[in-house]
């Protein structure tokens, strides 16, 4: 009875809300302190703070200085990097750059990912080798996976204008990392390779934890095909969606290994996202003071951009 | 079982050879990677879409002639597993505070560990290393292991949280009423429902930890082999590169990720959650 | 080959230090026991106490790392009381290495310098002995004391072309640049290859052709160009600047299509496949070329300014080994490294590390190489040059260029070359760039060097 109650209940969960929740209200108006999270929480709370957050914030003080990253002198120059960040073309295009990416890849690799997880839950046969078919390029590293496809899409003899000379279509022969206006075209397609797999597993794991008994019941009771799927599967994977387009928007906006290897943020600094330009300003152009501005506006975007996202997301997932 | 018994529809037919099509899309870069790990250097940078013309090994013993490789692949291994058994350890406790005892102060928290997913590694490098240096923790094994399990509470408590939220409350419940502890409830009664989720994120993590470059490179401790993945970027120099090898050792780095995942597939594909709801 | 002759260095090497230990403990008298016994004598006087150093390097060149394990193991045999320990960096990731060694506090005595401007300002090097300033032909100097022990000349750069194609259509090496163009234009007229390749992807691939260009079209007018900008006697709206861009774009237009996203480890693909007749890069190609197709034969010549004369990428630069002024301070350290430095550089350790990367060495005493013919081509014409010298981006001192200049002039450059902006329009972004630059940065003023 657990599991269809819960299915049926999951977007309200107060009515499940029992002793324990009970529990704790009592103790928030109370205003003891709660031992028992803080038993729970204490430790991960611990290391987070004192390994992510204390040093981000010491890094947030270098975003004020002029500092090279070797210097002794530590010279304090207030906002004057942030202002030159607000006039900064390379900045502008480095944020355009992040933005357009992180919607194309938090977009397709969601529908994407979808769309496998569903081939994958529905094929008849040889479910084990597609599941894992799909998932091996997550296994490869970042780094490696920008080798492999910036050999593939070489304009002279990667694989993709290959096939297109084969079947005749040189008139639509790219330099697909070298011409500006498809390289972010180009690194997405490795992203959405690379982290679709990762992206059905979770909506996989949550498919299957749809009883087949309910969809059987379902469809005796005459619910068509998209029907179900409308009533029955979406709302059993909107955790998964939600993990997911987090996830992806996170990943969208940290992207580097791959454009490391495969652009270096070119040709000229057209395809430079914000973590690009934080590292390529701090760490090669001897500007550690201004990469750390850039590196915290960023944080400061996606904080910003992942409050709206939560906000709309829960507010999907109860109407839901 | 069911769909054992369905008749065979047409559907179905025309689903496999979609699905076909889709799994040689995903497939050709990797086998292009594994093909690369037989071709010599050379052919490598001659031929680069050809097939290797024999069964080309030398690249593997170079490998492991040029490189301390086999200290690499016990770093790598020592990392991943000891940073996974704490991240087990301490990640789905912290989410199963944050869920079963909400307050203000827990949603804050949560908000917080949100917030600090996003945080790029970049940003607090440097600091991070020389705190890690004032705390004994760089130049050996314990940094790593330590930023790793940092490093996963944010994605981890996201996961285990959003997976909690789909465990009833009623068996943790009954427990509680026979006087088990919240400790006890949590590792004894709800933790081995949380299989599935715990096995994702072992298989997730896992695999970033297992591929991670940059920092084990820096934090590891010099003058000897590393990890997997940094001996591997070792043979791409400024101005000449071993692909031979490099993509000889992604090969040999793909095999254990690839049993970890197997083995944890099938236990995705039992769907604990469901069935341990019903009993 | 190349693996053959790593063995044979590594054997030689070995016995050495096998030889020079068995000497310092056994009265032999054989010629090589008595040097040798004669060199550990020396070594007491090197140092009062057993002395460890720390040495961090870049890896990941083909042989760096035996090269330069060998040359320490046979310190280390040598010298009784001085232990060398080796630490070796990533060669893509090098910076970060040294940079994150340098925050923790862990900055070698004794390292391979690549961002020498920077770590000579913060005040982390010594400045080197005359003695040893002495053992190089040159070398560059900061504020006239001399950081850097060049480990290699500069990378010379130059075309390297299909010896066969060119042999069957009776194709000469340019005497001249207007020849050099003519042939580029007779190679695409033939239709069969590609004139030349150019690894576009690559930033500092790029610099080498534009680099060729503004010692063509800059230098040949004004060597202090750079020095008069930073003064403000000079900009970059310049003729001599824009022609540089000209140049550019004239020779490139005998480039492949998809130049901007070839990298520099892709061309000999071009090269070998017989897909182009010409590649313009460094001499690290060589051993590329070799190893994609031993048989391939290639030539090699310098492509001349259109003023007649030959500028060449070459002579020391400013990496190359450094002394951390931390060590300095310890006169054993100082005493050690300072043995270390020189050891380093006798012609014959040099010489093995030098041949077995494909580097032109940089010290008076010539070491003796085994050079291929090509090779040997390469080190006549810097020696026959009419000027050699570092990068337009490896100069120091009153020319050493803002920090991220040289990444925006190559990102102007490229968006010219694909016709995105035209020529004044880049070079006025160039200017306005440099004027930003130059409130922060401004040797010539004396503006940012404020820890030297």
């Amino acid at each position: 009875m657990g599991c269809q109650c819960y299915i049926i209940q999951s977007g309200k969960r107060n009515r499940l809300g029992s002793r324990v929740m009970e529990r704790a209200i009592e103790l928030k108006r109370s205003r003891k302190i709660d031992w028992v999270a803080f038993g729970f929480i204490g430790p991960a709370f611990l290391l987070f703070t004192m390994f992510i957050i204390f040093p981000t914030i010491f890094s947030a003080y270098y975003s004020f200085t002029s500092w090279d990253g070797i210097s002794p002198v530590i010279k304090f120059v207030g906002m004057d990097n942030y202002k030159e960040i607000f006039t900064s073309a390379r900045f502008g295009n480095a944020l355009k750059n992040t933005i357009v990416l992180t919607v194309i890849i938090s977009v397709f690799e969601n529908l994407i990912a979808l769309v496998l997880a569903l081939m994958v839950d529905n094929i008849r046969w040889f479910k084990n080798f597609f599941r894992s078919s799909f998932y091996i390029p997550v296994l490869i590293s970042g780094i490696v996976s920008g080798f492999i496809w910036k050999i593939m899409y070489n304009y002279n003899f990667g694989t993709f204008n290959f096939l297109l000379h084969a079947v005749g279509l040189d008139s639509v022969k790219k330099d697909w990392l070298g011409n500006p206006a498809y390289t972010l075209f180009s690194i997405a397609v490795v992203l959405i390779w690379k982290g679709a797999g990762y992206y059905m597993i979770i909506y996989l794991a949550s498919l299957q934890s749809v009883s087949t008994d309910l969809i059987e019941a379902a469809q005796i009771d005459g619910a068509s095909a998209p029907q179900r799927f409308r009533y029955i599967t979406v709302p059993m994977i909107s955790g998964a969606f939600t993990i997911n387009f987090t996830l992806s928007l996170i990943n969208g906006l940290k992207v580097f290994d791959q454009i490391n290897v495969m652009t270096d943020g070119g040709p000229g600094f057209t395809s430079e996202t914000l973590v690009y330009l934080l590292y390529k300003v701090g760490f090669n152009e001897g500007r550690q003071g201004f990469g750390t501005a850039v590196g915290i506006m960023l944080l400061l975007i996606i904080l910003i951009l992942n409050t709206v996202q939560q906000k709309f997301l829960r507010s999907r997932e109860v109407q839901l | 079982m069911e769909r054992a018994q369905k008749k065979l529809k047409w559907t179905d037919v025309v689903l496999f050879v979609i699905v076909i099509f889709v799994a040689f899309l995903f497939l050709y870069p990797v086998f292009f990677a594994i093909m690369s790990g037989f071709k010599s250097n050379g052919d490598i940078l001659k031929n680069p879409m050809a097939l290797p013309n024999s069964f080309y090994v030398q690249n593997f013993f170079d490998l492991f002639h040029k490189s301390d490789f086999f200290t690499a692949i016990v770093h790598s291994l020592t990392l991943t597993i000891v940073s996974e058994i704490l991240i087990v350890f301490i990640v789905p406790m912290s989410a199963y505070g944050i869920e079963r005892r909400p307050s203000k102060v827990t949603r804050l928290i949560y908000i917080y560990f949100l917030a600090g997913m996003m945080i790029p590694f970049h940003l607090y490098m440097f600091p991070l290393f020389k705190e890690l240096k004032m705390m004994n923790m760089f130049g050996n094994m314990v940094g790593p292991v330590v930023i790793y399990i940092s490093g996963s509470i944010a994605f981890g408590s996201l996961l285990y949280c959003s997976f909690l939220k789909g465990i009833p409350l009623e068996i943790e419940e009954a427990a509680m009423i026979d006087g088990s502890s919240p400790f006890q409830t949590f590792w004894l009664i709800t933790f081995p429902l949380l299989g599935p989720c715990t096995a994702s994120m072992v298989i997730l993590n896992g695999l970033g930890i297992w591929n991670d470059y940059l920092m084990p490179y820096l934090v590891l401790p010099s003058g000897r082999a590393k990890t997997i993945t940094v001996e591997i970027a070792s043979f791409v120099g400024q101005y000449t590169a071993r692909w031979d090898i490099v993509f000889a050792g992604t090969v040999i780095s793909m095999i254990p990720a690839m049993i970890v995942f197997i083995l944890f597939q099938k236990y995705f594909v039992k769907g604990i959650t469901a069935g341990a709801a019903k009993g | 080959m190349k693996r053959k002759f790593l063995a044979v260095v590594l054997a030689a090497t070995t016995t050495l230090g096998l030889m020079t230990g068995c000497g310092s403990s056994q009265e032999t008298a054989s010629v090589d026991a008595t040097k040798a016994s004669e060199e550990t004598a020396d070594d007491t006087a090197v140092v009062a106490e057993p002395t460890e150093l720390s040495f961090i390097f870049a890896d990941g060149d083909e042989g760096a790392k035996e090269s330069i394990t060998a040359i320490v193991d046979a310190f280390n045999a040598q010298y009784d009381n001085i232990t060398v320990t080796i630490e070796p960096g990533n060669g893509g990731t090098y910076s970060e290495f040294l940079k994150t060694k340098d925050s923790v506090g862990e900055f070698p005595d004794i390292m391979e310098m690549r961002d020498t401007a920077i770590y000579v300002r913060a005040g982390k090097l010594a400045p080197l002995s005359d003695e040893i300033v002495s053992l190089f032909t040159s070398t560059i100097s900061f504020g006239n004391q001399v950081y850097t022990a060049p480990m290699n000349a500069n990378n010379t750069m130059g075309i390297v072309y299909n010896k066969v194609y060119f042999d069957e259509h009776d194709l000469k090496e340019p005497a001249t640049y207007d020849e050099f163009i003519d042939l580029c234009e007779t190679i695409k007229n033939l239709g069969d290859m590609t004139p030349l390749v150019v690894g576009g992807a690559d930033l500092w691939h790029m610099g080498f052709l534009f680099d060729k260009a503004y010692k063509d079209q800059v230098m040949s007018v004004n060597t202090e160009f750079i020095a008069d900008c930073y003064d403000g006697k000079d900009n970059f709206n310049e003729d001599c600047f824009k022609k540089t861009f000209e140049e550019m774009a004239q020779i490139m237009q005998y480039a492949q299509d998809g130049w901007a996203s070839t990298a520099d480890a892709q061309i000999t693909t071009f090269l070998v496949n017989n897909m182009s007749a010409m590649i313009y890069s460094g001499t690290h190609m060589f051993s590329t070329i070799e190893e994609a197709d031993p048989d391939f034969a290639y030539g090699w010549f310098p492509v001349p300014s259109p003023d007649g004369k030959e500028r060449i990428v070459g002579g020391g630069n400013a990496n190359g080994l450094a002394i951390s002024a931390e060590a300095a301070k310890d006169s054993n350290k100082l005493a050690a490294a300072e043995a270390f430095i020189k050891f380093f550089f006798r012609p014959d350790n040099f010489g093995k590390y030098c041949e077995t990367l494909n580097f032109a060495p940089t010290t008076v005493a010539e070491p003796e190489m085994n050079v291929s013919a090509v090779y040997q081509e390469v080190l006549d014409a810097v020696a026959e040059a009419d000027t050699v010298g570092p990068m337009w981006n490896g100069e120091a001192d009153t020319k050493e260029l803002p920090p991220d200049f040289r990444n925006f002039v190559y990102k102007e450059l490229v968006e010219y070359l694909q016709g995105s902006v035209d020529l004044d329009a880049a070079c006025q972004e160039i200017q306005k760039t440099w004027d930003v630059s130059v409130t922060s940065f401004n040797p010539v003023k004396g503006i940012g060097l404020e820890a030297e």
